[in-house]
């Protein structure tokens, strides 16, 4: 291997370079999510007409891929790192190889390939197309072209690029189990998150109160709610992803059935569409005020203020 | 461009090119198409500078409108004319399809063909048809993926075509690392040269040819043999611009995993081709697994030991969880995961997964008894069913969801199952698709019909029934995969029997009072309408379909009728549809029935048979004698159903020809209608002759 960054080297290589392609740098959002995707920066951001060009980390909590901290390569807790480019660059696909190669990746060592990967929240009531992009064999990101969040159709489009950091770090340090990691120099994966991993799947598998739970997903859902109905975008999409995390947690805890299944995430989804269409609304109410264009941002209030 | 969709694609260019050149009539010597993960392209080859001109006929207005009272042109004649820029000299009256009409010739002269292509190639991109499209940046265009650039050149000039994002030029770009930055195409006829040159081979054929020529130098260097499965290979090559094969290993101790394993996670997986020992090595015939992989790079020999070891070590990686999971499985008890699913909901309000299998197991057996199953069979019955989903419970088919059945297999066969039940546990799930097999002993039939069949009528008791496209659970193809087995194993199976049983099952495992005839009503409607489809893949007449299947509807439900005989009979007579015998029999019959139904309250209740005066009336009730004596119970053959039918025709044909139904005195016209009804209640019982149509 030509290169062998720390997990933390890989961050700030990936935050240099999109750092000079313009995006905003942002941090990991402070209630739990399952993905990058899940941070209202990415979530929100993607609905509407303005620009947004952004890079952060996610921490990203899948409960039913917790294995005690004792599989090589799964965890409940893996980082993601997150790109939003809006609208999407017609060189998108060039932009993210030369990322690669800002991580020493250079493509004629390697194969690279695009393999087609259709990304859908049903909890989101978002869908869009694109890629796993594979470096020799191994699934390092995936790229997704925006066509609807919470409902709305996404106008302009957004390219999404979401890192497996993990997966990249054990390519590029050529280890074979993710605890044996790197994360900065002298200090291991394993000494920082195999006690959370292996915490986390114990509690969620063993010890959860899945009743209380049951009882949380619906206060949250009543809350996010209320905060609906006075046009709170934010607190509302918070609640959302608080009833979003702890129907994860019943379901890994294998608490929902086949049927149930698709009620939850029903209920979960008509939150998150009502939220967009908000968000929408309160970013048309104070005329877009990301976008550049002016005359094209008065252009789309007039396209979405319903006539009286 | 997504690997599937890209032959499917250019077949499409193709043809659109090809309706362009019929709608212009131009002549062409060839057409080529090219395609690769980034790039649809056709050329046309021997295209002439210009499109011949063309003599082009108008129709005007009817002749008897051309001329006037005084025989000269009329308005409407010197209109037409002046319309197509001909004078009224060249007007000719001519007929057409019976009538006289005016029509003038025109010479239309040939355009330019890059003139011609400039305004159809953009409606070629526009027209392309995908299965999913999607929208990019800030533009309105939907294509499969973002289009980056366009090449349109008529020998060595741009025909400009312009879409909203890209103009098209003569520049093109070749393979995305092996060379950089555009490249100037100097004349259509070079693409493929050119392409090749920036290390893209642009024609599927031969990547497709080249990936294969580099196996064949493998499997020879090394004595073994890659599979190639023919739907991987074209994913495969259409993965790539510039194939380099290469052969990876993994280590000797994960052959002991069941093969499926090994080919899932190498060949769904990670796309690689799964390699076996050559066949005339062992002589069982079954193929041998080597620690090997081949994949395929999109790329040149460069560095290919970095790829070697990346691609064997994301391998290693998916085989190390599997073996994991796979000796962690068996140091448990089948019984064990049996357990397990006591607590698996399977529907809401309809129980657990074990209380399913119960069902399926009680429901599996009364099936094995309606097929006269021997007592020694039913046990195997039994069985089957009863492990039918432990392995749902695994680790293996958490993990590996598409192995369901095939780990059950493997694992009942680890604890010494019977082999017989061992193979229904991954049988009793087929027909999986249209043209799956089916199990090959009725134990594991009455098994899969039966799992099919809960599944079915548990969700239709939930009220989970499809309608349009929505169809969550895939119910339409599990309904169907019921008919394949009923008729595809031409098993004696009534739909009222084995519904009645189904619900009956659910309904007092669960105590729910189910309102059986609405949900048993609505079961047969839907596995009705999948018999329908069977029939006409077996190319039935649509008509000869509803005739055999249609009952009015309080009969549909009641209906004792065997979809197995109703296929047989439809088939039989789909061969004596055109005869002229047979079209009397039916049009004799239908009269009747037509007439019987038109008058009910006139026929007479029983038939006063001194009130028979006349030969023909006679003669059909002694006609009628055979068929209404017969044994309604007895075993019916559609053979014996046509030969009565021919037989009864005449006398039924001149009866209509001599007597008349409705005559004025009620004992004579009941008479004659009660004969009509006992004719149309016998053909009416295997079949609804007034269904079929003919031409």
């Amino acid at each position: 291997m030509n290169s062998s960054h720390t997990i933390q080297e890989i961050i700030l290589l990936l935050n240099e370079f999109w750092n000079k392609q313009g995006c905003i740098l942002m941090n990991p959002y402070d209630v739990e999510t399952g993905a990058g995707t899940m941070n209202p920066m990415t979530t929100l951001r993607t609905i509407g007409p303005e620009e947004w060009n952004v890079a952060y980390v996610e921490p990203s909590r899948r409960p039913a891929d917790g294995r005690y901290g004792e599989n090589p390569n799964r965890l409940y807790q893996h980082h993601q790192y997150q790109v939003i480019l809006k609208p999407s660059p017609d060189n998108v696909e060039e932009l993210y190889l030369a990322s690669l190669e800002a991580l020493g990746i250079n493509p004629l060592d390697h194969d690279i390939r695009f393999v087609e990967d259709n990304w859908e929240a049903p909890t989101l009531g978002a869908w869009g197309l694109g890629w796993e992009i594979w470096l020799d064999g191994m699934e390092v990101t995936q790229f997704t072209y925006f066509q609807q969040v919470g409902g709305i159709e996404c106008q302009p489009v957004s390219a999404e690029l979401t890192y497996g950091i993990e997966r990249i770090a054990s390519y590029l340090q050529d280890v074979e189990d993710v605890f044996d990691l790197e994360y900065t120099k002298g200090v291991s994966y394993a000494s920082i998150f195999r006690q959370p991993e292996f915490e986390h799947s114990k509690y969620t598998f063993e010890v959860a109160d899945t009743e209380l739970m049951i009882r949380w997903f619906n206060d949250y859902e009543q809350e996010a709610g209320r905060a609906l109905a006075e046009n709170l975008v934010f607190p509302a999409y918070d609640y959302v992803l608080k009833c979003s995390h702890t129907f994860n947690q019943l379901d890994a805890a294998g608490a929902i059935s086949v049927s149930a299944r698709a009620s939850y995430i029903g209920r979960v989804r008509t939150l998150a569409q009502k939220i967009a269409k908000l968000f929408l609304s309160e970013r048309c109410k104070q005329a877009f005020p990301l976008m550049k264009d002016r005359e094209a941002a008065q252009k789309w209030v007039e396209k979405l203020t319903p006539e009286n | 461009m997504p690997a599937q969709m890209i032959l499917p694609a250019v077949e499409q260019l193709k043809s659109l090119a090809n309706k362009t050149c019929e709608l212009h009539q131009l002549s062409f010597d060839n057409i080529l198409t090219f395609s690769t993960p980034r790039r649809l392209t056709v050329q046309l080859q021997g295209l002439p500078e210009k499109q011949a001109d063309r003599k082009i006929e108008l129709k005007g207005p009817p002749a008897a409108i051309a001329k006037d009272a005084k025989n000269n042109w009329s308005k409407a004649a010197q209109g037409f004319a002046g319309k197509n820029g001909v004078s009224v000299d060249n007007l000719e009256i001519r007929e057409f399809e019976g009538k006289e009409y005016l029509f003038v010739q025109r010479e239309e002269l040939g355009k330019p063909v890059p003139e011609l292509l400039q305004a159809e190639v953009e409606q070629w991109i526009s027209q392309l048809n995908f299965p999913k499209n999607m929208r990019w940046g800030s533009y309105r265009m939907r294509f499969i993926r973002p289009i980056r650039w366009i090449v349109s050149l008529w020998n060595d000039e741009v025909v400009p075509v312009k879409l909203e994002m890209v103009e098209a030029g003569n520049e093109t770009r070749g393979h995305r690392f092996l060379s950089s930055g555009k490249s100037v195409l100097k004349q259509a006829a070079e693409y493929e040269k050119l392409l090749e040159k920036l290390n893209v081979m642009a024609d599927f054929e031969k990547r497709r040819e080249s990936i294969l020529s580099q196996v064949k130098k493998l499997e020879q260097k090394h004595g073994f043999e890659v599979e190639l499965e023919d739907r991987l290979l074209t994913e495969v090559t259409n993965l790539v611009e510039w194939p380099t094969v290469l052969l990876g290993d993994f280590e000797k101790d994960f052959l002991e995993l069941p093969s499926e394993v090994l080919v899932t996670s190498m060949a769904v997986h990670q796309r690689y081709f799964p390699v076996f020992q050559k066949n005339e090595d062992n002589k069982t015939g079954e193929k041998k697994l080597l620690p090997n992989f081949v994949t395929v790079r999109n790329g040149d020999e460069r560095a290919l030991e970095t790829v070697r070891r990346g691609n064997a070590k994301v391998l290693r990686a998916r085989l190390s969880d599997a073996r994991f999971f796979y000796l962690d499985d068996q140091k448990k008890a089948l019984s064990d995961f049996q357990t397990k699913a006591d607590n698996v909901v399977f529907f809401q309000q309809r129980g657990s997964q074990a209380q399913r299998v119960q069902r399926i197991a009680e429901l599996s057996v009364y099936i094995a008894h309606a097929l006269n199953l021997s007592k020694a069979q039913k046990k195997q019955v039994q069985r089957i069913a009863e492990l039918s989903k432990f392995d749902l419970g695994t680790r293996m088919v958490a993990e590996f969801p598409e192995l369901q059945g095939v780990m059950g297999e493997n694992y009942a066969k680890l604890k010494n199952e019977p082999a017989l039940v061992c193979s229904g546990i991954r049988e009793h799930y087929y027909p999986r698709t249209a043209k799956d097999s089916l199990p090959q002993n009725l134990e594991t039939v009455a098994v899969a019909v039966a799992d099919k069949l809960d599944i079915l009528n548990t969700a239709f008791s939930l009220d989970m029934i499809p309608t349009g496209a929505a169809d969550p659970f895939a119910l339409r193809r599990t309904a169907q995969g019921i008919i394949q087995l009923i008729l595809g194993s031409g098993i004696s199976l009534g739909l009222h029997d084995i519904t009645s049983e189904a619900i009956r099952l659910l309904d007092a495992q669960q105590k729910l009072e189910l309102d059986r005839s609405k949900l048993q009503q609505e079961l047969i409607e839907f596995l009705l309408q999948r018999q329908r489809w069977y029939m006409q893949q077996r190319n039935i007449r649509y008509d000869l379909i509803e005739a055999v299947l249609q009952f009015r509807p309080s009969e549909r439900v009641e209906s004792k009728a065997l979809p197995v005989e109703q296929l047989q009979l439809a088939e039989f007579l789909g061969k004596h549809l055109e005869t002229d015998i047979f079209k009397r029999s039916v049009e004799a019959i239908v009269r009747a029935a037509n007439i019987s139904y038109k008058y009910p309250n006139k026929i007479a209740k029983t038939m006063d048979q001194s009130a028979l005066k006349l030969t023909e009336e006679k003669n059909f009730f002694t006609a009628l004698q055979p068929i209404l004596n017969s044994d309604q119970q007895a075993r019916w053959n559609p053979e014996n159903y046509l030969k009565q039918l021919h037989a009864i025709e005449p006398v039924v044909t001149r009866f209509f020809e001599y007597v008349m139904v409705m005559d004025e005195d009620p004992v004579k016209c009941g008479n004659r209608l009660w004969l009509c009804s006992q004719l149309a209640e016998w053909s009416g019982r295997h079949l609804d002759l007034r269904a079929i149509v003919f031409a």
